[in-house]
């Protein structure tokens, strides 16, 4: 459950819509691609697409004992120092 | 699930290469002939397109900028004493509908007009910005149609360029505005779960 909330997948496909929009109008407005053609849809299109595999991706996750016993290692280093 | 997920792959083809295959044809016209011709905004020539004619065509566009003046003349097969006309964009992308939607002209622009005298000739001369004050650079499909109240008409398609540099538009600062806040939002909520691993 936690793992889910922490995907953010609407954030992420919000994202690559923007950015679809963004760079779909940068490019039509550079002549790059036409008004009248369906380049400027399919950009929009893959920036969803991008967004929703952003964040569909796993979490990266870690241990918490094996994250405790790394921090007591390093206070345990930094005692031994002279 | 394999066999579903084979069937998506022509299906996405039809979906997104379908719409490409724009017929690549040259300016046409039918019930009309003429030509126009674009300024600069200094008032030098920029281009010249007869409809119908070899120009006109998606990868050699008719060329004009928006505060320049664009010239034209034509000739109706019939002749017209008063009517319609109707410019607008023709297979606009769903961007380009939007912006019209908010514009307020969903239909493009279009006006009527009277010829007391009836003709058969015509000229007269136009700037894009006039009509509309939102400068929209690049590429655009035009169709333009005459309607005679006498039932003559005139329609044709041409593909035009707008030349303007789109720098410090307003499309421009709208599409970086965006492009900015996606590139943060994918940081902040994309990013930061491989770079900040979460405890289980």
């Amino acid at each position: 459950m936690k793992t889910k909330r922490t995907r953010h997948v609407v954030a992420n496909a919000v994202a690559g819509l923007f950015l679809g929009i963004g760079m779909s109008l940068m490019l039509t407005i550079y002549g790059v691609v036409g008004w009248s053609t369906a380049w400027p849809n399919i950009i929009l299109v893959l920036g969803i697409a991008l967004g929703l595999g952003v964040g569909l991706l796993p979490v990266r996750t870690k241990r918490r004992s094996s994250a405790s016993s790394a921090s007591t290692a390093k206070t345990g280093s930094a005692t031994l120092r002279p | 699930m394999t066999v579903r997920a084979l069937w998506l792959i022509p299906a996405a083809l039809v979906f997104l290469v379908g719409p490409l295959a724009v017929p690549a044809y040259a300016a046409n016209s039918v019930g009309c002939s003429g030509s126009a011709s674009s300024f600069n905004d200094q008032g030098a020539p920029l281009d010249k397109v007869s409809v119908p004619g070899a120009g006109g065509t998606q990868s050699l566009p008719f060329r004009s900028m928006w505060n320049g003046d664009i010239a034209w003349q034509g000739q109706t097969d019939q002749t017209i004493t008063s009517g319609t006309w109707r410019v607008s964009v023709q297979n606009a992308s769903w961007l380009f509908a939007l912006g019209e939607l908010v514009s307020g002209h969903a239909h493009g622009l279009s006006g009527a007009f009277t010829n007391d005298q009836g003709q058969a000739s015509w000229g007269n001369s136009f700037t894009p910005s006039t009509n509309e004050p939102v400068k929209l650079p690049g590429t655009y499909e035009v169709g333009f149609t005459v309607s005679g109240n006498g039932g003559a008409q005139c329609s044709g398609t041409l593909w035009v360029k707008v030349v303007d540099s789109p720098g410090r538009t307003p499309l421009w600062w709208l599409s970086l505005v965006l492009i900015v806040a996606a590139l943060i939002m994918f940081f902040v909520f994309g990013v930061s779960k491989w770079t900040r691993p979460i405890l289980t």
